[in-house]
Order: structure tokens, then sequence, then C-alpha cells
């Protein structure tokens, strides 16, 4: 029992081998799961940013840690 | 894989596309670190973190799709002929994953382009192959990151990253850097370094999108006189550009078919050769020759150009290579170098005119150094080169090299799959309200959240040992 096409590499004959990754024949399935990986990805990070983004704004109505920002900048 | 011969060839190629890919990851390093010695301390964290992750992302869409579009698209489709098959490169083919070359249950053979080599070759070659053209992928976004730097979200940035990196750039690479491409076989285009197919998209990409997002806050005064918003760490900046040459390395090796018989390229048959990505000749000793002349070129003719500036003397070395890398499988050494200068000159003073002209905020010169720069090594690459044959040699009707070929293929590149693209998406993204930081933010800082959550964390340790130092009597 094996999840390749491999059962042996005793006297295997390789030239007569293809694919060897597990479960061979699911490879649309693998596909449809990779490409929703893909696009969470972007709904999770979008919704990420924008918190941070909000953080970053109410930061930015502190008068005095603007302050420290443009004393910062100005420094480099 | 046949003969003995056919297979040490094989394997040999293997290894030669697998050497490039970590010489090309040097080319992102590089790119990460003078994109964070350009950008102010207040966002050095988004900085780098915008360009790292679209490694990723690219990654996976260049896997969904991109590849598969570099053999299917030569022939537009719809200019010379449709889609082309191409079994090796879709996502779901058994070749895109751990293969011995044998049939496989749902693939006996691979059909379509490349079926003749057989199983076997792709086995071995389909995965090096890929990572390679990725890395190229890679490239190209990381060029349009540095231009965006400061006020760009990374969210937008990172869906303009996977159309440059997963779909523009490998449709130019399809039309006019494959050797059946059309614009090779209709308009003789020739770019064997890439010039126009990663240098000049990139860079009209990167203009379409700063012409969407507008410049930093700052950067202009109000009657349009430039501000200088100088890098902040200018160290950090300039070994970030030597990296940037150290990958290059990697880049050229990886434009070169090592090793092909000659008959298997329409010439005589009997000897084997190096050939360009067009199956056209050329050596290693050429190109070794071409990329230091004209990175000598560029770097002189920056240093004077710009009176020693060590930011702009470091770019104009890479503006020289990317002008002469058109052609630079045939130059000689001396022409490389006088046309990595005169490359290097146009890309610094066209920078400076936009930037005041155009009122164009491009914080890392990426749109002279790469589009500028890339643009013009097309066309003089068609004077250069007029009337040598752009085709392999198995072509029943060769292309010629011809300034108007060469012309047309720049403005492809720039214009047609650089700037409107990006234009497009961007104002798409824009309008939308999902392209650019809003104003706060990007006064106070794009890493202030982490700045603020790190301040809170010291102050509780700090708090903490306090605690600790009075429980000990060592304060009152």
């Amino acid at each position: 029992m094996s999840t390749t096409l491999v059962e042996s590499w005793s006297g295997a004959e390789l030239d007569a081998l293809g694919p060897i990754y597990p479960m061979v024949g699911t490879e649309v399935m693998l596909l449809i799961a990779g490409l929703i990986f893909w696009l969470a990805y972007h709904v999770l990070q979008y919704g990420i940013e924008k918190k941070e983004m909000e953080e970053d704004e109410t930061a930015a109505r502190s008068a005095e840690r603007l302050q420290r920002v443009f004393e910062e900048e100005a420094r480099e | 894989m046949d003969t003995d011969i056919g297979a040490l060839t094989v394997i040999f190629t293997e290894f030669y596309y697998w050497v490039t890919i970590p010489l090309m990851f040097l080319i992102h390093v590089g790119f990460c670190m003078y994109e964070v010695g350009a950008s102010r301390h207040k966002n050095h964290l988004h900085t780098v973190m915008k360009n790292t992750m679209l490694i990723p992302l690219v990654t996976v869409t260049f896997f969904f799709f991109g590849w598969w579009i570099y053999f299917a698209f030569p022939n537009g489709p719809g200019i010379t002929g449709g889609l082309t098959q191409s079994d090796h490169a879709v996502p779901w083919s058994e070749l895109m994953g751990t293969h011995l070359g044998g049939p496989g249950p749902a693939l006996e053979s691979a059909q379509g382009y490349g079926a003749d080599l057989g199983n076997a070759f792709w086995s071995r070659l389909n995965g090096v192959f890929w990572a390679a053209f990725l890395l190229f992928s890679w490239t190209a976004a990381s060029i349009v990151s540095g231009a965006t730097i400061e006020r760009i979200r990374p969210s937008a940035f990172w869906i303009l990253a996977v159309v440059i990196g997963s779909f523009t750039w490998i449709i130019d690479a399809a039309w006019g850097w494959h050797p059946d491409g059309w614009m090779v076989t209709q308009l003789g285009y020739h770019d064997a370094y890439a010039s126009g197919v990663i240098h000049a998209i990139a860079g009209g990409f990167a203009l379409g999108v700063v012409c969407v997002l507008g410049p930093r806050i700052g950067k202009f005064a109000p009657d349009g006189t430039p501000r200088n918003i100088n890098p902040h760490n200018k160290w950090l900046v300039t070994i970030g550009l030597f990296l940037i040459y150290c990958g290059f390395w990697g880049f050229y090796v990886a434009c070169n078919v090592p090793i092909i018989a000659s008959g298997d390229i329409g010439a005589a048959e009997g000897t084997f050769t190096a050939t360009t990505i067009y199956l056209t000749p050329t050596t290693l000793s050429a190109i070794v020759f071409n990329f230091l002349m004209s990175l000598s070129g560029g770097m002189l003719a920056g240093y004077v150009v710009s009176r020693g500036d060590a930011f702009w003397t470091y770019s104009c070395g890479l503006a020289g290579i990317i002008t002469a890398s058109a052609g630079n499988d045939l130059y000689h050494p001396i022409q490389a170098m006088l046309i990595g200068g005169v490359g290097a000159v146009c890309a610094y003073k066209l920078h400076f005119w936009v930037e005041r002209r155009f009122k164009i905020d491009d914080p890392v010169g990426a749109v002279a150094v790469h589009g500028y720069a890339g643009f013009i090594g097309l066309v003089i690459c068609g004077f250069m080169l007029w009337g040598h044959p752009a085709t392999a040699g198995y072509h029943a009707e060769a292309a010629f090299i011809t300034p108007w070929g060469q012309f047309l293929g720049a403005c492809i590149m720039f214009i047609v799959l650089g700037f409107i693209p990006a234009f497009v998406v961007s104002k798409i993204l824009s309008m939308l309200g999902m392209l650019r930081v809003p104003p706060a933010v990007e006064l106070v800082g794009l890493d202030m959240s982490e700045e603020m959550r790190e301040e809170a964390d010291a102050i509780e340790v700090s708090q903490a040992d306090i605690a600790e130092a009075r429980r000990l009597g060592l304060l009152s």
C-alpha cells in the first residue's frame, strides 16, 4: 500500500515510471484548493490591512506623536 | 535521453538552470535592501514586506497560469494563429511535479509545444525552466515596487505584482522572447537579455502606476519644484544595487540555452553550441565580455553625469547593462561599453526631466533605469544589428532585425503591455479607494501601528523590571 505509484524501488524500471507524487489523479482538485488558498490570502490580508490603517489614522490624530515623527524625519 | 550524450545534455541543462535560480535570488535581496535604504524610517517594515510578499504571490500565480501563458501565447493568440497546446505547462499536468519521464496515468506523452522532446525531457527541465522564468517575474514586479514606495497600499501593490509578474510580462515573453513568438517571426524582434521583455515593460508598468498613484506628500513644492527626499541609508541602497549586479549574472546565464545540437536548431549537423532564448548561436564568453563592458560603460558615464553621486553611479551601471542587453549576444565589447554609457546618460537625464516636467515621483529611478534604458537599448539594437537574422535556422522564412521592428517592439513592451495595463488596473483600484494609503497614514508612517505595539511591549517589560528592582530593594 502506497500513496504513490511506487511500491518498491527494487528492480523498478525507472524509464517506465511517470509521476511519483502522492495521490496522482487529484491534480484538478489540488488546483482548485490552491486557487482558493491564493484568493483567500488577498481577502484576509485586505481585512488585516484595513484594521492596521485605522490604527495608524488614530495615531495620526495625536499631535505629540506626529510631532515626534516629523522631528525624527528632519534628523534623517 | 535515449542516448548517453542526450541524457548528459539534459542533466547538464537541468543543473545549469538550477544554478541560475539562487543567483537570481540575489536580485530580490538587492531590491529589498535598496528600497528599504531609499525609504524613510517610518516606512521601513512596510517597504520590505511589500517587496517580500510578492515572492509567494507571484510564485503561486505563475504556477497556476503564468507558465502556461508562455507556451500557449506565442501566436498572440489571434495574430499569427490560435492558442498553442502545451500539456506540460498546465497546472494540472503530471509534468508539473515529481516525474521520472515515463508515461503517466493521464498523460502518456505530453502533446503540443515541445511534444517531440518527450516526457523524459520535460520531467527533468520543466521545474528548472519554470523557476528561472519565475525569478524573472519577481524581478519585473520588484522593479515596480521601488517606484511606489511610501504611499501605495500593499494590498493594491500585490494585485499589480500578480498582473505584471504572472500575466503581462509572460505574454511579452511568449510574443518576443520565444523562438516562435510572433514578434520574433514577424517583426524580427531581438532582445537576447531582456532590455524590453523585463526592463522596458516593468519601467512602463511602473510609470503607469505612479501616474495614477501620484507623488509622495512633500515631494513637490507648491510651484512644482521637486524636493529631494533623500535615501535614508545610502550605504544600504548601494549594497542593494551591488547585489543586483551579482544576481544579474544568473539573469544573463538563464537567458541562454547552454548546449544544443546544431542540427536541432536548423544549422549544419555535427557540433554543439550555446544559444540565446531564440535558439540563435552565441557563447557564454560573449555575454561575459559584454555584461562587464556595458556595466563599466554605464558606471563611468553615470559617475561623470551625476558628479559622483553614489546612488546614481550604481544605478547607471545597471542602466548600462540594461541598454546593451538586447544585443549583448552579438555586440563587440567596446560597442557594449559605449552603448551602456549612452543608455546611462539618457536614463539619468530623462529621470530628472520627467520629474520636473510631469511631476512624476519615482523615488528609486526605476522608470528611468529600467524603462527608458530598456526602450533605448531596443532601438539601438535595431540599428546595430540591422539585417542580422532574428530567427533560428529551422524557420523556413527567416526574419531579420531592423530599427523599425525594434522600435515597434519597444512600444509594445513599454506602452502596450507595460504602461496601459498598469494605468487601467491602478485607475480601477483608485476608484475603489484601494490604491493609496490615507494622507494621515502617509504622514505618520505606514509602520506606526507596529511601532506603537512595540512601544507598549517595551513599556510593559520596563515596568516589570522596575517592579522586580523594587522587590529586591534596588529601587525605592
